[in-house]
């Protein structure tokens, strides 16, 4: 998706997501160069352009990511609830109210509860001990958190590509100004 | 007629402490979000504190765990919320911390890039609450 102006990127994929931009050190030398002011122009919005899409992209995944945190850690925590209130030896049954449909509440009594069930998808419960679903949904949360992780760090990288983009094109419009200026002098 | 800016070169360097001045921000950001988020959640355990403190101890409650309620003792949710609230404070103040680091990181750069660029550079945010 990056087929832009080489000139615009380092050689070097740090990132093998993102391209690095390149910070265009002396801008009359880059304009001569690659065929004048204007097409250095279009080269760096274009640039820009694939980056904000980029951007986007990466922030959408991460939300999507992040959405599902609240889940898999209300699930944890009722598995481990779970777990600890058989260690105690408490074999009257807990009452608990859970919900039936949205705003409608009913009461359960739950007695010695040795397994659980976890909702994989696709219409597939599964039957767990405790501890295979408590490692088996600390690991998706773990997943999850690390997905997150390595998509800020893209985004960071990518977020600092667009900045070094904004200011090279800042400095080509003051480049050009300045040659306006001068010519007009 | 020159702008300002075009007095200044601008070197790689700079282009860097530009780039890292901008990560700072966008962290920045998220932190203040989060903070945010751990301070009303604490402020909600504290109601739900002190209505507990109001009842009698023999007296039961509904608990939430994950979507469903759980009957349990008063005392026994006391204790729950004791240690719920102990491990939000704890991350509120490693929060607290990291975002006085990058404000600290971000005075730095700025008197850099401001003595450099004077009013050439604008590197105020919007809108602060912090």
């Amino acid at each position: 998706m990056f087929s832009v102006a080489s000139f615009l990127l380092e050689n070097t994929w740090g990132n093998s997501l993102v391209p690095a931009a390149k910070f265009l050190e002396d801008i009359d030398k880059v304009v001569e160069e690659h065929g004048g002011i204007s097409i250095v122009f279009q080269a760096l919005e274009q640039l820009y352009t694939r980056y904000k899409i980029l951007d986007s992209s990466l922030s959408r995944q991460k939300r999507s990511f992040q959405e599902k945190i609240p889940d898999l850690t209300n699930a944890l925590q009722v598995v481990r609830w779970l777990q600890s209130s058989g260690d105690g030896e408490q074999k009257e049954p807990m009452e608990t109210t859970f919900e039936l449909a949205d705003n409608v509440y009913s009461t359960a009594w739950v007695k010695n509860p040795q397994v659980v069930y976890l909702w994989l998808g696709a219409n597939v419960m599964v039957e767990y001990s405790f501890e295979e679903a408590e490692s088996l949904l600390k690991e998706n949360l773990d997943g999850a958190r690390d997905k997150i992780q390595q998509l800020e760090k893209d985004l960071a990288f990518l977020r600092e590509q667009m900045t070094t983009t904004e200011v090279n094109i800042s400095r080509v419009y003051t480049a050009q100004l300045k040659k306006q200026t001068s010519n007009v002098a | 007629m020159t702008t300002a800016f075009s007095n200044y070169e601008v070197t790689a360097e700079d282009q860097q402490r530009i780039n890292l001045f901008s990560r700072l921000v966008t962290q920045k950001v998220d932190i203040v979000e989060e903070r945010k988020k751990l301070r009303q959640e604490k402020e909600k355990l504290e109601d739900a504190q002190l209505e507990l403190e109001l009842l009698d101890e023999d007296s039961e409650v509904h608990r939430r765990i994950g979507e469903c309620y759980i009957l349990v003792k008063q005392a026994q949710a006391m204790v729950f919320l004791n240690s719920e609230k102990e491990t939000l404070e704890s991350k509120l103040h490693d929060t607290e911390d990291k975002l006085e680091k990058i404000k600290a990181e971000m005075e730095e750069l700025k008197k850099i890039l401001y003595g450099k660029f004077g009013s050439a550079i604008n590197l105020e945010e919007e809108d602060e609450d912090s």
